[in-house]
């Protein structure tokens, strides 16, 4: 075997969302890394939607942005649109989303990671891991030549055997039009791991000149946007709308008479897809009543004529495609520059991981992104944060870096992951999150800076500030719920202009910042603070006295949460000699190896009598072992 | 790493001379201090008490200030208790309902319903319990709770469950709506309108409202109904409350008038509680003492919950006399007494506005007619809950259910205020959580579900 001379830290397989992120996390913590792609002009790629952040993914690109992660800049760079959802709903659950230049996205990554001291990016297809005693020592390339390296992140999208499927056609391909990596799929499942089949897939993009605009609404992006990085500047591009539409009963029927010559019902696709983002086929299917289902189109860069067509992905063969997409109205003359494609790969059951997204069967082995059964940009890229952070703790031999479902989105994620896996491709939702009221955007970075200082992801700079909001935060807080306002002609007219009810008597102003129509600015003008006081202060104060009860509530169930999470299962526990589980308990827990008690309480299908037993099995056995 | 209190009854249930309901946890004397006195004046601190020393005193409903029982109190503190926690045992007189009421005054006092096997789980995880015992503790959860499975399930709860579930997932449909308006903004034309959210609300309010009050209603039936013997001097009310009661408790004459004061007994019919008090005989007296005696008589039948009205054979019923002792709208019984005396065939008549109101005919002096008159105060008696349904909710299940209201209302109050949808979304999901405990569907919700299967979502 040929090796590379130069040994490296941490080797990171694809340069995808997930990829350049654990790169990126990896080399902010010292660690010499080495980053493959199969090819360097796909580095960063949107294959899908041209677009960043949307609910509960918004909250994530902010976390992997708190930990000094890329995406949220990298999309302020090459952003064409912001725009904030559910403005109208309250702070907890608003996300920002942006749309971006595809290639100037894939531009600007691919600039960050070649001037990032540690990163060598190197363009060669990976076909083996090399590993020794279960654990491993680096890996090969499709020419035979070697690399070494002391942990390897695996972050192989849908490459890994994919199948690329257009009506009854299909042939090997990571992505259309690119290469499929069959050699390393081969490979893990020759060192045991068990192996699943997903299936995703794209709508197609059509010319901009060949369609009527004037059959869609515009959307506008929203006009003063904040940048999506804590750290930088909004995007100075040119900013584009975009469009909606609707299919109708003829593109309905169309689709229903042709559902045969589909890959997805024709028989040709076995993978499991996901509900949330389904193929055309399957709206026909599935909602029947449906008269028409709402398309998007979105440009896909500045520089060119290309419209991603959201809402049109469908699995049919061509000749149907084109009669599909032709059936919208404004679309009759649309030519179709790249076909819609449904896509199968294999992943990796990521019950098989650790909490660090460490396999549990081979040493020094990461898996990140859709490898480990999910969807989405953002959620690789977030794995790939989090696996390379703990691939260079275990290089620099330091305790896993791991945070829990109260403290990020990413937490919520990896905890359903490695303790209950999953059977079609995962997405993050805020439902997921339990303790979402704690979790948003606007305070991502005040969660996340100690830890990541900690780690050494976030500089002492940003922490400082961040802990001088959270004192001012709090202060203001005080002064506001000591502050009591008097009835006034003065204060009650500006309660009347508001439509708030007027006082009678003496008011703290807490209380009246807590009505649904006061804001913080109202409480400026009733009271002022002494001195001045940041937007950022404002923003904080105003949603942490508005939400009040609620977030007590939810802290006080933080604390039982974390409780249980704190009792740990020793490693190496053999469940099997437990005494009183059933077998199917044992089985369970044999499978998730879960850390701790907590943990174990999340695995799908486990009571409160196994968890009671469990209890009283770990007590036993520390005390035995400390007698 | 157990930071509630629980509580349980630690006797077996029936009926036992005495029955414990045993406390744990560090605020166990937190507890006890705001329920239990040595005097019936009320509650009092019971940190000074001394730790392994009986105490005798009284526990009192705080809020209604009146005494449920006489009892003895045995505080064990940490660590030298089973559990090593604090431990404190309330020994009172047993029967299901006293220990259920002193039960239910502990946890309202901030203790938790224990699970099953958790006091012999808390002995082991605190060290009390040698190591060697750890597998019996194990196979001690294990069996608890499958007597536990098995005993919900051998209950007839079937009804009642079903229609919480139902309950249940119409706030999950509820969540569902609303979950996905957030999640999925502008994908859907899925919208909550604040009248729809009230309308669910108030109709889930509604039954767990009602299944409260089942529990309470059924709970008054098992701590004892007034029943009253009221009717004119000498038509031998006295008598019968003698034959009811089965003792020579009322002094019995010839003489109208004889019984003054009001008597008071209790009385079990088919294991269903009475208090029957026997009245004075209701006329125009210038007696002081049975004057008072009138009085007393009036104010029970104002409390009365069934009333017995008396008439000798022979003699005839007007609707004033009725009217001038007993209110409107309580349940009446027409006890005709003395039928030895009369003619076989004699007609009773009743005025119309009675035709409905049950009428037994008895001698008390013979003892007939008396098991008839049992059997329609029965009737009577639980005539209420077998309109609602058959089955009476539990202790656990009411807990759950309280719980349940309160997060509702909470969520009813913030449709109402157009508060945020998190916050509503909140309270929702911990309504029905609070049902799912009854329905045994603790298991997290699978919104997401829901939501695929109901709405069409994506690009």
């Amino acid at each position: 075997m040929k090796f590379y001379t130069k040994k490296y830290d941490i080797i990171v397989v694809g340069a995808g969302h997930a990829g350049c992120e654990a790169a990126l996390a990896a080399a902010r913590m010292g660690c010499s890394v080495l980053l493959f792609a199969i090819d360097l002009g796909k580095i960063a790629a949107m294959p899908c939607s041209p677009s960043i952040g949307g609910m509960a993914k918004g909250q994530l690109v902010k976390e992997i942005d708190a930990l000094g992660g890329a995406m949220a800049k990298i999309s302020d760079i090459s952003a064409i649109q912001y725009h904030t959802l559910n403005t109208s709903r309250g702070p907890a659950v608003r996300s920002t989303r942006t749309q971006n230049d595809k290639l100037k996205y894939h531009r600007a990554m691919k600039s960050l990671l070649e001037k990032t001291k540690g990163i060598d990016l190197k363009q060669a297809m990976v076909e083996d891991l090399i590993i020794e005693n279960k654990r491993v020592k680096g890996v090969t390339d499709q020419t035979g030549f070697s690399f070494s390296g002391d942990t390897v992140v695996l972050a192989t999208g849908t490459f890994l055997k994919g199948v690329v499927h257009i009506g009854s056609s299909s042939f090997n391909a990571g992505r259309a039009g690119e290469f499929a990596s069959m050699g390393l799929a081969a490979c893990l499942v020759r060192e045991g791991f068990t192996v699943g089949r997903m299936k995703t897939g794209t709508p197609p993009r059509l010319h901009r000149a060949s369609i009527d605009f004037s059959a869609f609404v515009r959307q506008d992006p929203d006009p003063d946007p904040n940048a999506f990085s804590f750290f930088s500047e909004k995007s100075s591009m040119p900013m584009m709308p975009s469009y909606i539409g609707h299919t109708n009963k003829k593109s309905h029927d169309l689709v229903r008479k042709n559902l045969k010559n589909s890959a997805l019902y024709g028989g040709y696709i076995t993978g499991k897809s996901a509900r949330y983002c389904p193929s055309f086929e399957d709206k026909i299917v599935k909602f029947p009543q449906r008269q028409s289902h709402q398309i998007i189109l979105e440009h896909e860069g500045v520089d060119t004529e290309e419209i991603y067509a959201s809402g049109l992905g469908n699995s049919m063969p061509m000749e149907i495609q084109i009669e599909f997409v032709r059936s919208v109205e404004g679309l009759e003359h649309a030519e179709i520059m790249r076909p819609a494609y449904a896509i199968e790969y294999d992943y990796i059951n990521p019950k098989q991981l650790n909490p660090t997204l460490e396999t549990k069967s081979v040493k020094g082995l990461f898996l990140a992104g859709q490898i480990n059964g999910t969807s989405g940009y953002e959620e690789a890229a977030a794995q790939g944060l989090w696996a390379g952070v703990n691939a260079a703790c275990r290089v620099q031999k330091r305790e896993p870096f791991i945070l829990d479902r109260s403290e990020a989105y990413m937490g919520v994620m990896v905890d359903d992951l490695v303790t209950r896996g999953t059977r079609e491709p995962y997405r993050m939702f805020t439902s997921r999150a339990e303790y979402r009221l704690m979790l948003r955007e606007d305070n991502a970075d005040l969660r996340l800076a100690e830890k990541g200082f900690s780690m050494g992801l976030v500089d002492e700079d940003r922490l400082k500030l961040t802990r001088e909001i959270k004192n001012c935060t709090e202060k203001e807080i005080k002064r506001i719920q000591k502050t009591i306002i008097k009835p006034s002609k003065s204060v009650n007219a500006w309660l009347e202009s508001k439509k708030s009810p007027l006082i009678s008597t003496g008011v703290k102003l807490d209380q009246l910042l807590k009505r649904a129509d006061m804001s913080y600015l109202d409480v400026e003008y009733l009271c002022p603070a002494t001195g001045p006081v940041s937007p950022r202060v404002k923003r904080q104060v105003e949603i942490e006295i508005k939400y009040q009860g609620y977030i007590a509530r939810q802290l006080k169930e933080i604390k039982k949460f974390k409780n249980m999470e704190k009792i740990k299962i020793p490693k190496g526990i053999d469940f099997s000699l437990i005494h009183g589980l059933s077998n199917e308990m044992k089985e369970k827990l044999a499978e998730v190896m879960p850390e701790s008690l907590g943990q174990a309480s999340r695995i799908d299908g486990m009571t409160p009598a196994a968890i009671s037993v469990l209890m009283i099995a770990i007590s036993g056995l520390s005390r035995s072992k400390s007698s | 790493m157990t930071e509630d209190t629980i509580a349980a009854i630690a006797t077996p249930p029936g009926k036992g001379g005495i029955g414990i309901v045993k406390i744990s946890g560090s605020r166990s004397l937190n507890i006890v201090s705001k329920i239990f006195g040595t005097s019936k004046k009320g509650p009092e601190d019971c940190f000074l008490l001394e730790s392994h020393r009986i105490v005798h005193g009284y526990i009192f409903d705080p809020e209604k200030h009146f005494v449920i029982d006489e009892v003895l109190l045995v505080p064990m503190l940490a660590p030298r208790s089973y559990t090593s926690e604090d431990v404190v045992e309330i020994q009172a007189h047993s029967g299901n309902i006293v220990m259920a009421n002193i039960l239910e005054e502990v946890i309202k006092a901030g203790a938790r319903l224990a699970e099953p096997g958790e006091f012999t789980k808390r002995a082991f995880l605190n060290g009390r319990i040698d190591l060697t015992q750890a597998e019996a503790v194990a196979d001690i959860i294990n069996a608890k709770s499958i007597t536990a499975l098995k005993s919900a399930a051998s209950q007839n709860l079937g009804n009642f469950k079903s229609t919480i579930e139902e309950s249940r997932q119409k706030l999950i449909d509820l969540l569902s709506l609303i979950e996905v308006s957030i999640d999925f903004p502008g994908e859907t034309d899925a919208l909550i309108s604040q009248s729809k959210g009230l309308d669910t609300i108030k109709d889930v309010l509604d039954t767990c409202r009602s299944a409260v009050k089942l529990y309470e209603d059924a709970h008054f039936l098992r701590d004892g109904i007034n029943l009253v013997i009221c009717g004119a001097p000498n038509v031998g009310k006295s008598s019968l409350m003698n034959r009811l009661v089965e003792k020579e408790r009322s002094i019995v004459t010839s003489f109208p008038g004889t019984t003054r004061d009001l008597i008071e007994e209790p009385l079990n019919i088919n294991g269903i509680s009475f208090l029957i008090s026997d009245t004075a005989g209701m006329h125009e007296t210038d007696d002081p003492v049975e004057k008072i005696g009138i009085e007393k008589a009036e104010k029970k039948i104002e409390e009365s919950d069934i009333i017995l009205f008396m008439k000798e054979a022979g003699s005839q019923l007007d609707e004033k006399e009725v009217e001038a002792v007993i209110p409107d709208g309580k349940k009446l019984v027409f006890v005709i007494n003395k039928m030895d005396l009369a003619d076989d065939d004699s007609a009773f008549d009743l005025p119309c506005k009675f035709n409905r109101t049950p009428i037994v005919k008895i001698s008390a002096l013979y003892n007939q007619g008396i098991d008839i008159l049992k059997k329609t105060i029965m009737e009577l008696a639980v005539k209420n809950f077998e309109i609602t349904s058959s089955v009476v909710p539990n202790l656990r299940h009411k807990i759950a259910l309280a719980h349940a209201v309160e997060s509702l209302e909470s969520a009813e109050r913030g449709f109402l205020n157009r508060a945020d949808e998190i916050l509503i979304s909140i309270d929702l999901k911990n309504g029905a959580d609070c049902l799912g405990e009854i329905t045994g569907n603790t298991v997290k919700i699978d919104i997401l579900d829901n939501i695929f299967k109901n709405f069409c979502i994506g690009k």
